[in-house]
C-alpha cells in the first residue's frame, strides 16, 4: 500500500494515487483528521526534502509542518490532472523550505529593521503530472547518475540548494547562460532515461 | 537577465529560456511571478514546462526519507484540529441563514437548501474545510476538545510564533513550541485549568497558562520586551481574597520568548494568572502596569 514502507523496483502502480486523491478528497470535504493519513505516507519524503534544503532539523520541522497545515486548508483546490497527491505535496514542502531558507539568507546578510518582511500567505507550487508515474528510489539516483555531473550539480544546487540560476551562476564562476543549459539539458537527460522518450538534447536550443 | 527586478511581461522566448530555472523554483521572487504572469496570459502551449516539470518531482524521490520526530505529526494534527475547530461556528453559518445549523438539526431555509434536509456536512465551494457537526457536537464535550479550542486561541497567536520561527529566532521559537505543548499537556491533567495571557496593550506580550490541581503552573510567553539589568517578569497568581501572590520570575531569550514553571502555587477554580516587569526578582507585590492576564478556567 505504502510505497514508502519498502522498495519496489521499477514502477509503482497508480493505485497509490488513487487512494491518496480520495482521502485529499475527504479532507476537501471536511475529515480534517484525514490529513493524518497522508501525514503517515509522506511525513518521512517531506521531512528527509525539508530537511535536505534547509539544512536544520528545527527549521524543517516547521517547514514540514507548515506545508501539511497549508496542504490541508487548500484540499479543495488540488487538480488531479496536475501531478499525484504526493507530488503536490512534496512541491508543497519544496517552495516552503526554500522560501524559509532565502527568507534566512536574506535576514542573515541584510539585518532586519522592523522585523523583516512579512511572510506571505501559502501559495501552491506550480506543478506538471510526472512523466513516468511512481518511481522507486533506486531507480531515480541511477538516473541522476546518468547526468553529467555539471548538469547533477545545476539541478541540486537550484532544486536542493534553493539558489537562483543567477546566484549558481555567481557562486560556480559560470556563466549565467551555461548554467540555464545545464538545467535544461538535466532535465530532458533525466527525462529520456526515465521514460525513454522526450525531445533529443540537441533539440530545442532556445532562440536567444 | 534571471533576476531582473521589474515586473517587465516576457516574450515568449524569454520565458522559454526560464523554463528549467522556473520548473526547478530557481528564479528569484520576481522572476517566478513574471513566468507564471506569462504563462497565465499567452495563447501559446509552451510545452516546455511540461517536458522539463514532469521530471523534477523525482528529484525528491532521490532522497532517502526520514522519520520526523514523532511529536511534529501530532502538533500539526492539533494545529489543524485546533484551527478546525475555531473556524467551524463561522462556516457552518452561512451569512446568517443557518445559525440554526450550528447548534442542532433545526431547518434553515438558505436560498440553495430551502426544502432539503440541513447538512450534516457543508462543503462550501471557497470556504474552508468544516467538521461533521456530529463529530464537532461530540468533541464538544470531551475534554480533548477543550485543550484543542485552547490550542485554537492559540493558534491565532501561535501562528504568529511560527512565520516568526521561520525567518528568525528559530531556537527561540521552538522553546516556545515545546513549552506551549507542555502547557497544553498540564491544563488536559484531572483538575488542570488554563488561562489564555491576553496584553494589556496592544502589541505586549502573549500566551499561555496552566494550573494544574496541585499547585503546579506552566507559563509559555511570546512578545517580551528584552530586559535591562536585574530586570525580570514576575508571574503572579490572583486568588478569591484578590492578594496577588508571585510565583516565579524569568527572562525571556533574544527572540522575546519566556517560559516559566513554578510548583505549590495558591491555585482555585478561576484564579487571574498576571504578569508584570519587576525591577529585581523577588518583589512580594506587583509593580504597574499588568502586562497580560488570563482567568484560568476548567475543562468542566
Amino acid at each position: 500500500m505504502n510505497a514508502l514502507s519498502g522498495p519496489v523496483p521499477g514502477r509503482v502502480a497508480s493505485a497509490d494515487d488513487d487512494a491518496d486523491r480520495l482521502v485529499l478528497e475527504h479532507v476537501a470535504a471536511g475529515d480534517h483528521g484525514e490529513i493524518e493519513i497522508l501525514y503517515e505516507r509522506y511525513g518521512a519524503m517531506a521531512f528527509a526534502l525539508a530537511s535536505r534544503i534547509t539544512g536544520d532539523a528545527a527549521l524543517a520541522e516547521d517547514v514540514v509542518q507548515d506545508a501539511f497545515i497549508g496542504a490541508w486548508r487548500n484540499a479543495g483546490r488540488y487538480e488531479k490532472g496536475r501531478g499525484s497527491v504526493k507530488t503536490w505535496l512534496l512541491s508543497i514542502v519544496h517552495h516552503r523550505a526554500i522560501d524559509a531558507i532565502r527568507r534566512r539568507r536574506a535576514t542573515a546578510e541584510l539585518p532586519e529593521p522592523d522585523g523583516g518582511p512579512t511572510p506571505e500567505p501559502l501559495t501552491l507550487p506550480d506543478l506538471w503530472p510526472e512523466v513516468a508515474g511512481r518511481l522507486d528510489r533506486d531507480t531515480v539516483v541511477a538516473a541522476l547518475l546518468t547526468l553529467s555531473d555539471v548538469q547533477r550539480e545545476a539541478l541540486e544546487l537550484g532544486y536542493f540548494g534553493g539558489l537562483t540560476q543567477q546566484e549558481i551562476a555567481d557562486r560556480t564562476g559560470t556563466p549565467l547562460g551555461t548554467v540555464k543549459s545545464r538545467m535544461r539539458l538535466g532535465l530532458l537527460s533525466l527525462r529520456r532515461v526515465l521514460v525513454g522518450d522526450g525531445p533529443a538534447a540537441d533539440e530545442g536550443t532556445t532562440g536567444r | 537577465m534571471t533576476d531582473r527586478p521589474t515586473a517587465m511581461p516576457l516574450s515568449c522566448d524569454e520565458v522559454r529560456d526560464l523554463a528549467a530555472g522556473f520548473v526547478l523554483g530557481a528564479l528569484d521572487r520576481a522572476g517566478m511571478a513574471a513566468v507564471r504572469e506569462h504563462l497565465a496570459g499567452c495563447p501559446e502551449a509552451h510545452q516546455e514546462f511540461a517536458e522539463l516539470g514532469g521530471v523534477v518531482p523525482y528529484l525528491a524521490d532521490s532522497l532517502e526519507p526520514v522519520p520526523p520526530p514523532t511529536a511534529l505529526g501530532a502538533r500539526m494534527l492539533a494545529a489543524v484540529a485546533a484551527e478546525a475547530s475555531a473556524r467551524t461556528p463561522r462556516s457552518v453559518s452561512p451569512a446568517g441563514t443557518g445559525r440554526g445549523q450550528a447548534v442542532g438539526p433545526t431547518p434553515a431555509a438558505g436560498p440553495a437548501s430551502a426544502g432539503t434536509p440541513p447538512p450534516i456536512r457543508s462543503v462550501p465551494a471557497t470556504a474552508p474545510p468544516v467538521v461533521s457537526l456530529d463529530t464537532e457536537r461530540t468533541r464538544r464535550r470531551s475534554p480533548l476538545l477543550w485543550v484543542a479550542s485552547i490550542a485554537a486561541v492559540l493558534l491565532i497567536v501561535g501562528l504568529a510564533a511560527w512565520n516568526v520561527s521561520l525567518r528568525h529566532d528559530l531556537d527561540g521559537a521552538q522553546a516556545y513550541g515545546a513549552a506551549v505543548d507542555r502547557v497544553l499537556a498540564l491544563a488536559g491533567t484531572a483538575g488542570g485549568q488554563a488561562a489564555i495571557l491576553a496584553p494589556a496593550q496592544p502589541g505586549g506580550p502573549t500566551g499561555i497558562a496552566a494550573v494544574g490541581a496541585d499547585g503546579t503552573v506552566r507559563i509559555a510567553m511570546r512578545g517580551l520586551a528584552p530586559t535591562i539589568g536585574t530586570e525580570v517578569y514576575e508571574a503572579w497568581v490572583i486568588g478569591a481574597d484578590k492578594a496577588p501572590v508571585a510565583i516565579g520570575s524569568f527572562v525571556p531569550d533574544a527572540g522575546g520568548f519566556g517560559t516559566m514553571a513554578a510548583e505549590s502555587a495558591p491555585t482555585g477554580p478561576g484564579v487571574t494568572i498576571a504578569l508584570t516587569l519587576e525591577p529585581t526578582a523577588g518583589r512580594t507585590t506587583p509593580t504597574p502596569p499588568v502586562l497580560s492576564s488570563g482567568v484560568a478556567a476548567g475543562a468542566t
